[in-house]
């Protein structure tokens, strides 16, 4: 399909976004194919759960698959995994709202990269502790029963 | 264009993802994908985090991933089997912990946690072993008077299921 599509963000910014860019989002994909078969005219898309902030670097992200698609690098997803580390500028709040935008618009690459880059995050830590600092996550074990777990971890050391 | 009706799409809940996915660290499913990247050591880690990441961490199939992803295409047992067997003994958390970690320590200068390898291959022989000794380890935790005997019994077994 060749084209524009024009969409529009949770805040009603509108987006004239390339039909192949537009295509790597599956859930996008089934409603253009669904537009075309009809014949109906292509309304614009409202994208209820996607910012324009979001949706921003969600189209960059598509212009780099379609590119990486295109050209024979030797590492394309380590190439990929690069570039949306630098979209998201190392700040894990704008990884998780690219995480939701990326399962909502069912674009299954995106959210494969960003598991990994949360699982090489957290293998960066170097305890338990820095781990939920980094992730605000409550310690929710007794002194007793994190002694315990400890222990078990401890049988790797 | 105004005109025009606007198409929305609304709620996402078809991959199985709660709605408030915002707490990626939180949600049982974007835990299982992540950690799935994690090697054993940052998987362990990982456990001691919170309740919540214990369970996700504790996943046998996880720890069946990590047994199994290096070991060499060819050594002759059936995974049916060999799940069989090792789900008997303990797991394959356990088979890890108490028979290939030990076997496959890291040089001491890198104590830092390290992002899963890809493409190490271990030998059979390895694999063998660390078999053996988890079979080893079972029949210990069993305390029974027979248990040279059993564990010779199953030395065979095992050695035949090989072949």
């Amino acid at each position: 399909m060749e084209g524009k599509v024009i969409l529009s963000s949770s805040d009603g910014q509108v987006f004239e976004v390339d039909m192949k860019v537009a295509m790597i989002s599956q859930t996008l994909s089934n409603m253009l194919k669904d537009t075309e078969d009809t014949g109906s005219e292509t309304a614009p898309i409202k994208l209820a759960n996607v910012s324009s902030r979001i949706f921003n670097l969600i189209i960059e992200y598509g212009k780099y698959h379609v590119e990486a698609q295109k050209s024979d690098t030797s590492e394309p997803t380590a190439d990929l995994k690069k570039r949306v580390r630098e979209l998201v500028a190392d700040d894990k709040d704008t990884l998780f709202q690219l995480m939701i935008a990326a399962n909502f618009l069912h674009i299954q690459s995106l959210l494969d990269l960003s598991y990994q880059i949360v699982a090489e995050d957290i293998a960066a830590c170097k305890d338990q502790q820095m781990i939920r600092q980094k992730y605000n996550i409550e310690n929710d074990y007794s002194p007793e029963e994190e002694e315990e777990v400890l222990k078990l971890h401890n049988i790797f050391e | 264009m105004s005109s025009v009706s606007q198409k929305q799409i609304v709620g996402f809940d078809r991959s199985g993802m709660k709605k408030r996915f915002g707490d990626v660290v939180n949600n049982v499913d974007a835990l299982h994908e992540i950690f799935s990247h994690l090697d054993a050591d940052a998987l362990a880690m990982a456990s001691c985090v919170s309740r919540q990441w214990y369970e996700a961490a504790m996943d046998d199939n996880m720890w069946e991933e990590i047994c199994t992803k290096h070991w060499p295409s060819s050594t002759g047992i059936s995974m049916t089997q060999l799940r069989y067997v090792v789900n008997v003994m303990g797991g394959f958390r356990r088979l890890y912990a108490k028979c290939l970690h030990p076997l496959l320590r890291r040089p001491s200068s890198s104590s830092s946690y390290a992002f899963k390898e890809d493409g190490v291959v271990w030998s059979e022989d390895q694999v063998q072993l660390s078999l053996c000794l988890f079979s080893v380890d079972y029949y210990k935790r069993l305390g029974s008077c027979n248990t040279l005997e059993r564990f010779l019994v199953h030395s065979v077994e095992l050695h035949e299921s090989k072949i």
